[in-house]
């Protein structure tokens, strides 16, 4: 089914590529961090802000930006979550092809539960593919944000790019708590280190580098190819921060970032990753 | 799923339903309690004579009377009994619940359950 994109002109544009695409939230993790308060429950499932759970914000981030066709992947104490879900966010029309599916992990491929982040859209990449999206929007489940994914998307296809990382800026005291990348002042991506003490900092600003967002746009058929090479390798961890992407750089595959900023003033927006029981609190409050 | 708006009852001198920069979600009622730079979500009962501090309470949680609670998380469906501090005494808070790096109480069912054998 190739119909001509809509130019750039035409007002379509951006919502033809946000319905041309499925959105996949990784919901699999426990996120050890939050400790007895992710004892019964996985970490998305987490009430957040008097009103929500913390997953509520992807999820409207999704079907806001026009993407009405989300995956969510789960392992880990899922059921509040998928009770949740089920409640809670029912509204979509099957009619027009929208939906917010649950996926458990199932050992799709092998008497396997999910080996990391990477490996959980690799079991499930059957099921990715009978979707037939042009892209693929790989969402982490655990942060507090108000994004819309279309400029995103648009960015990735503008670009001719391979991958799209979304990136925020952050102090560079807190580098251990990210994936940091490096990027040339055309945001294409150089370098990316997991969690490093002395981080890549922002050329002229010392104190501020770049920190994955968790979040990526990929083509679909290359999503699948990277996901069955490294599904063969068993050196990795099978995660898309530590081996997914930074195998990419090496190549001659185009990986950009895109800097989540206020559109109009450049700042940057409100990111939080409510990992630790500290940043729970002081988000919530 | 839709709850009533939350309720603020009492209003006596040290016995006054209140709150204050803080967010109430639907169902709550606050019974002759002061609830201070805290965010409690649907259906949380705080009882007589409580004080509240800057804390996070999670939906169901019940609050006895006369206590006082400051800095922490309380897990959903909490019963804290009566006269309960939480908060106020470090030492105190680390025997029985689980603190943070900064000083934040985290307080669950199962830990309060441990404590009344």
């Amino acid at each position: 089914m190739s119909r001509q994109p809509a130019r750039a002109s035409s007002g379509r544009y951006v919502s033809r590529l946000t319905g041309g695409t499925l959105a996949v939230i990784m919901a699999g993790g426990r996120g050890e961090r939050l400790k007895d308060l992710t004892e019964h429950r996985c970490k998305p499932a987490t009430p957040f802000g008097g009103k929500f759970r913390i997953v509520d914000f992807v999820l409207s981030n999704c079907v806001n930006s026009g993407i009405r066709q989300i995956s969510i992947l789960t392992q880990y104490k899922a059921q509040s979550l998928i009770a949740h879900v089920q409640r809670g966010w029912s509204y979509l029309r099957g009619e027009f092809g929208e939906f917010v599916e649950t996926i458990p992990a199932q050992q799709q491929k092998g008497p396997v539960w999910y080996r990391g982040t990477a490996d959980a859209v690799h079991q499930n990449i059957d099921l990715i593919l009978s979707h037939r999206p042009k892209h693929v929007l790989v969402l982490a489940g655990d942060h507090i944000y108000k994004m819309d994914y279309g400029p995103m998307i648009a960015y990735h296809v503008e670009k001719g790019a391979d991958i799209t990382v979304g990136v925020v800026e952050v102090p560079a005291s807190e580098s251990r708590h990210f994936g940091v990348l490096t990027a040339t002042e055309w945001n294409r991506v150089t370098r990316f280190s997991e969690k490093p003490a002395v981080p890549d900092t922002l050329p002229g600003r010392p104190d501020t580098i770049l920190a994955s967002m968790g979040i990526y746009v990929f083509n679909t058929r290359l999503l699948q190819r990277l996901l069955e090479e490294d599904a063969a390798d068993d050196t990795s961890a099978h995660d898309f921060g530590k081996n997914i992407i930074p195998k990419t750089l090496s190549s001659t595959l185009q990986v950009f970032a895109y800097p989540f900023q206020d559109v109009k003033t450049r700042a940057q927006s409100y990111w939080r990753d409510v990992g630790t029981l500290d940043a729970y609190y002081e988000a919530n409050l | 799923m839709h709850q009533p708006p939350a309720k603020f009852v009492l209003d006596e001198e040290g016995r006054r339903g209140m709150a204050i920069n803080s967010m109430v979600s639907g169902g709550c009622i606050i019974s002759g309690a002061m609830v201070r730079e805290s965010l409690l979500f649907s259906d949380v009962r705080v009882e007589e004579r409580t004080i509240i501090e800057r804390s996070v309470i999670l939906p169901h949680a019940l609050i006895g009377g006369g206590c006082h609670i400051r800095g922490a998380i309380i897990d959903e469906g909490c019963d804290i009994p009566d006269g309960m501090r939480i908060g106020l005494d470090r030492a105190e808070d680390a025997q029985r619940f689980l603190v943070t790096e900064k000083g934040v109480v985290l307080v669950t069912s199962d830990m309060l359950r441990r404590l009344s054998p």
